[in-house]
């Protein structure tokens, strides 16, 4: 048999994106509630990391609202300086996730962006009473508030994995979803998400408008045979193909939207397998600066990182903990969160994710807009699917914000906002999350008092902002 | 009729124009055929399928008679019971999509004139005899007149502004980025109503007779016998799959449903902590090593799960002759009647590895292996908040001893007293699938139990020593053989096996047992089904 083609260079170039030139990011006209107070757009950044964390070491140890004292957890964004844009947030629990299918994972994972039940599905989880589950109900946050400001730019969102499960799409596996059902799969590969938005550097400026205008052609043309599927699917396959023609329809807005400024990074030689645990923190770094570039150049305004999945057993070996590296994987280490040593290896790979997280506030940082950077006009917001890995609890949840989203919050604080104290760990004193994605919603633009299941939702969180 | 698209695409309307369409476009006899729904059938729902990885690269390949490498250009597939769906469509899908279709265009248009056989600069008829011969290739069934002027008009249009390669370049690459090709589009008729069971078209035999035994689409040959109205009959749809079983691009179809059924695509991207060399080339020739082991027993021995449990046959590339202990010159592969410490697809290097940590053999997970995908026992993972804590490895202890707390902690044993006694039966072979007598030194103890897992007595449990008494207790087990006829119907259809599929379940069986259990008795068995030639139409928004 003939060897398989690995096909030429010549036309993966150019990716689908927009490329360019200079450093300035480009300023569109943009209605005002998707833009900050300086003219510069607004963006919204997902951190997810899983298993859950290390509460005593998470929130702060003592003091007030702005006095607080950090745990070792948060430490790093303190000693890179962010202590002023944080706003830790006390009290929050993922009430929704008292209804509907799945496990303790599954919910948490479901849950967490969307604030809706999950649907019934095949998945079973590691519960013999949990119902099987299939992916969210829902639209999750970063895509409701890419529906408000992400229409302008060649990408409404980028959704960036690092050793996340891009094959299988199950609750564990996907956090961003446009819609129910409509998970959102991460790029795992950041040279594969690199080629996507900044296409190849080396086009010639002929090849890339011949590029287009071809593209342009076959996309006007190939529309049209989506017509005759109409009103010959069920509603469910109907869904799904207006997706797939949403997705056509956002190419063909990303064409000709190129041409203005900014710098592409230079990330280096593809990896051989980015799935590698060897590769975790190159790949972190590379998803890091693609991420960054997108944002400085206007690119997309939405961007979410998925550090592997819920139960997701990353092996930090490169990480020390009690003297000795880390032997097991993350998620094998957080069922013995009641034991010393195990808590201590917890403390340490939590403390680790807030350094890549104190990386990327640098990066944004870097990017000056005016009279600020890049990072006061976004929020950056770290989420978890688990409050803490062994109980498998979804109250007192370890959510924080970073960068105020063009003065949408007020940071520099810790603030609780539950009323009353926990009794326990499975103990809903909190306000429900779906309120904070509300205030995040409003921080955005867009008009609503409620998130995901209203049931769960009283509406936004004052204390925020 | 004519109606407008944007219509029904509510939120994208402030982001395109409409669409003005001409509706009844849809060409071949996928048409409205109120005479299509019968009575008295039952099969399970099923879904608008796009096509999966594999798919994609098999079906571009076949249209140019080429091979190409696009599956890792591709977002990856969803699944359900480890196999892939094609049902999830994201932005990603649709972006690599273009892509694909722009780069594999650019490549074949090369040479126009070995593409199209009409000189170096072709005339529109001979480009118009194109697309209908590629259009009808890649939609399945024959254009409508509205799909060749739309595809003839992108050749208008490159032609135009470019010149003719251009114009081919964008006429295929129209037709590779739209639904038609995309999708396994079954459509409904329009006054379909939920619920209807109806009977496919000739297209649509053709179209899933070429997806489910070619891992592709059609060729001429099985088009040709839609338009003649070949595949109404039984008959004449066993024609077309004992041609296509004889061809070898059946291999690969078959292929496409292990490497799912025994979840051999993991194989490419497993790394070995001691055993650099593994990923990559030495995982590859496994792969190899096990395809020609599966090739030769169900292709050229006509054998089903008796041999392919209990076969000392192997096929041993160099790369592995250290884990074969045999010696084999470099860079060849040699085929073996038998292989000492070896028998059948389980002691297979590929499936070693696959079932093994990292660093060490994995008694549950191999445990878990055969539980799940060869007898079809349904297990639950464990409770969230167990405490999973294994012994230090300590010299002296064997893997086997390690895990032996599942079997002491009663909330383990409910699960694991099924899954580690099977598991423990291949204590023989290390991570690497090499064989081994001793285990950090400690003497391994192999011997192992199939526990009856449900209290309903089947004819594959018992107590056995090492993969070779397993693979003799497993190997005329009729649980084993209806697993397997169930795994491949969940292949098939994209769906687990549901009551209405009660009379297509016992069709396979009986085929595959017509034909002395062998497997190219139960493929062509299925084409025959219930489930493959009706399908079920779903809820639609028309009728609340």
């Amino acid at each position: 048999m003939r060897r398989p083609s690995t096909l030429g260079r010549r036309l993966f170039l150019g990716g689908l994106g927009a490329a360019g030139v200079g450093a300035v990011p480009l300023l569109r006209s943009l209605e005002s509630t998707s833009k900050a107070a300086t003219g510069f757009p607004k963006r919204l950044v997902i951190w997810f990391t899983p298993n859950g964390s290390v509460p005593e070491e998470w929130f702060p140890k003592s003091g007030g609202e702005t006095d607080f004292v950090l745990g070792r957890i948060l430490k790093p964004l303190e000693d890179a300086g962010f202590r002023d844009k944080l706003l830790v947030m006390g009290g929050l629990d993922m009430k929704s996730t008292q209804s509907g299918p799945g496990d303790g994972h599954q919910v948490g994972m479901g849950h967490m962006l969307t604030g809706t039940a999950l649907l019934d599905g095949d998945v079973k989880g590691g519960c013999d009473t949990c119902p099987a589950a299939g992916l969210a109900g829902g639209i999750s946050v970063d895509q409701r508030v890419a529906n408000q400001i992400g229409n302008e730019t060649p990408f409404r969102s980028l959704e960036l994995g690092i050793r996340a499960d891009r094959n299988s799409e199950n609750a564990w596996t996907r956090m961003s979803y446009r819609g129910s059902n409509q998970a959102l799969p991460p790029e795992v590969d950041p040279n594969q998400a690199f080629a996507r938005v900044f296409g190849d550097v080396d086009v010639d400026p002929a090849e890339r408008a011949k590029q287009e205008a071809m593209r342009k052609s076959v996309i006007d043309s190939v529309k049209q045979d989506f017509g005759s599927f109409e009103s010959r699917l069920s509603s469910d396959d109907k869904k799904r193909l207006e997706s797939h023609y949403e997705g056509v329809l956002s190419i063909e807005k990303r064409l000709g939207l190129v041409g203005a400024g900014c710098e592409k990074p230079v990330l280096g030689a593809p990896l051989q397998n980015p799935r590698s645990q060897d590769n975790i923190r190159e790949v972190a770094d590379r998803q890091i600066e693609v991420a960054t570039m997108a944002m400085a150049c206007d690119l997309t305004r939405v961007v979410s990182f998925q550090w592997s999945n819920s139960v997701g057993d990353n092996l930090l070996s490169f990480l020390n903990a009690n003297g000795t590296p880390i032997a097991d994987g993350h998620h094998s280490i957080s069922h013995l969160d009641d034991q010393t040593a195990a808590r201590e290896q917890l403390i340490v790979i939590n403390q680790w994710y807030a350094t890549k997280l104190a990386e990327l506030l640098t990066a944004m940082d870097r990017v000056v807009e005016g009279d600020g950077t890049m990072l006061s006009n976004s929020a950056v917001i770290w989420v978890n699917e688990l409050a803490e890995g062994g109980p498998h609890n979804h109250s007192n949840m370890p959510f924080l914000i970073a960068g105020n989203a063009g003065g949408a919050f007020r940071t520099g604080r810790y603030v609780t906002l539950n009323k009353q104290p926990y009794n326990n760990k499975y103990d809903w004193k909190g306000v429900p999350h779906n309120n904070l994605w509300v205030s995040v919603c409003q921080a955005y633009g867009i008009d609503t008092n409620t998130f995901g299941d209203p049931n769960f939702c009283t509406g936004a969180i004052p204390e925020l902002t | 009729m004519r109606w407008m698209w944007c219509v029904v695409l509510g939120w994208s309307l402030s982001l395109a124009g409409c669409v003005g369409l001409v509706g009844g476009g849809d060409g071949g006899s996928t048409g409205p055929e109120n005479g299509r729904v019968v009575q008295g059938i039952a099969v399970g729902e099923g879904f608008l399928r796009r096509l999966t990885r594999a798919q994609y690269e098999h079906a571009v390949g076949d249209l140019f008679d080429r091979s190409f490498e696009l599956r890792a250009r591709l977002p990856g597939d969803d699944t359900t019971l480890g196999f892939d769906l094609g049902k999830n469509i994201s932005q990603a899908h649709v972006e690599a999509y273009f892509v694909a279709a722009e780069a594999v265009a650019a490549e074949v248009t090369e040479d126009l004139d070995a593409l199209l056989g009409c000189g170096a600069t072709p005339d529109r008829d001979c480009v118009g005899a194109f697309a209908d011969d590629f259009g009808r290739r890649a939609f399945r069934r024959p254009l409508s007149g509205d799909e060749r002027s739309r595809l003839l008009g992108l050749y208008d249009a490159g032609l135009g502004s470019y010149g003719a390669r251009e114009g081919v370049e964008m006429l295929i690459v129209g037709a590779l980025t739209s639904p038609h090709f995309l999708y396994i589009a079954e459509l409904d008729p329009t006054n379909a109503r939920a619920g209807d069971v109806l009977r496919l078209s000739s297209y649509e035999v053709a179209t899933r007779l070429a997806f489910l035994l070619w891992d592709s689409g059609p060729d001429n040959e099985l088009l040709d016998a839609a338009a003649n109205d070949e595949l109404a009959s039984d008959d004449g749809i066993l024609i077309q799959a004992n041609r296509m079983l004889e061809d070898d691009r059946s291999r690969r179809g078959f292929r496409a449903f292990y490497d799912q059924w025994l979840q051999l695509q993991n194989l490419a991207s497993l790394e070995k902590q001691d055993a650099p060399e593994f990923a990559g080339a030495m995982a590859a020739d496994m792969a190899s090593s096990f395809a020609a082991f599966i090739d030769e027993i169900v292709w050229e021995q006509n054998g089903g799960m008796h041999e392919l449990l209990s076969s000392k046959l192997a096929y041993v590339p160099s790369s592995l002759a250290t884990v074969y202990e045999v010696s084999v010159d470099d860079g060849a592969m040699m085929r073996m009647e038998s292989v000492p410490n070896r028998i059948g697809l389980l002691t297979q290097p590929a499936i070693l590895a696959l079932t093994s940590k990292s660093a060490g053999s994995d008694p549950i997970h191999r445990g878990k292996f055969v539980r799940e995908r060869v007898l079809c026992d349904v297990l639950t993972p464990p409770p969230p908040n167990l405490k999973i804590e294994f012994p230090e490895k300590t010299p002296g202890v064997s893997t086997r001893e390690r895990f032996a707390q599942h079997r002491s902690d009663p909330s383990c044993n409910g699960c694991h007293r099924l899954i580690d006694p099977v598991g423990f039966g291949f204590e023989n072979y290390d991570g690497l699938g090499n064989f081994r007598t001793v285990d950090n030194d400690a003497d391994v103890d192999a011997s192992g139990e199939v526990v009856d897992a449900d209290l309903t007595p089947d004819d594959a449990t018992g107590a056995f020593d090492g993969v070779e008494g397993l693979a003799n207790l497993l190997k005329d087990s009729a649980k084993v053989r209806d697993c397997m006829t169930t795994q491949y119907f969940r292949y098939a259809f994209a769906r687990g096996e549901g009551d209405a599929d009660e009379a297509t379940m016992k069709e396979l069986r009986s085929a595959r047992d017509a034909a002395d259990g062998s497997i190219t008795g139960m493929l062509a068995g299925v084409v025959t089904t219930d489930a493959f030639l009706h399908r079920k139409v779903g809820p639609r928004e028309d009728q609340p």
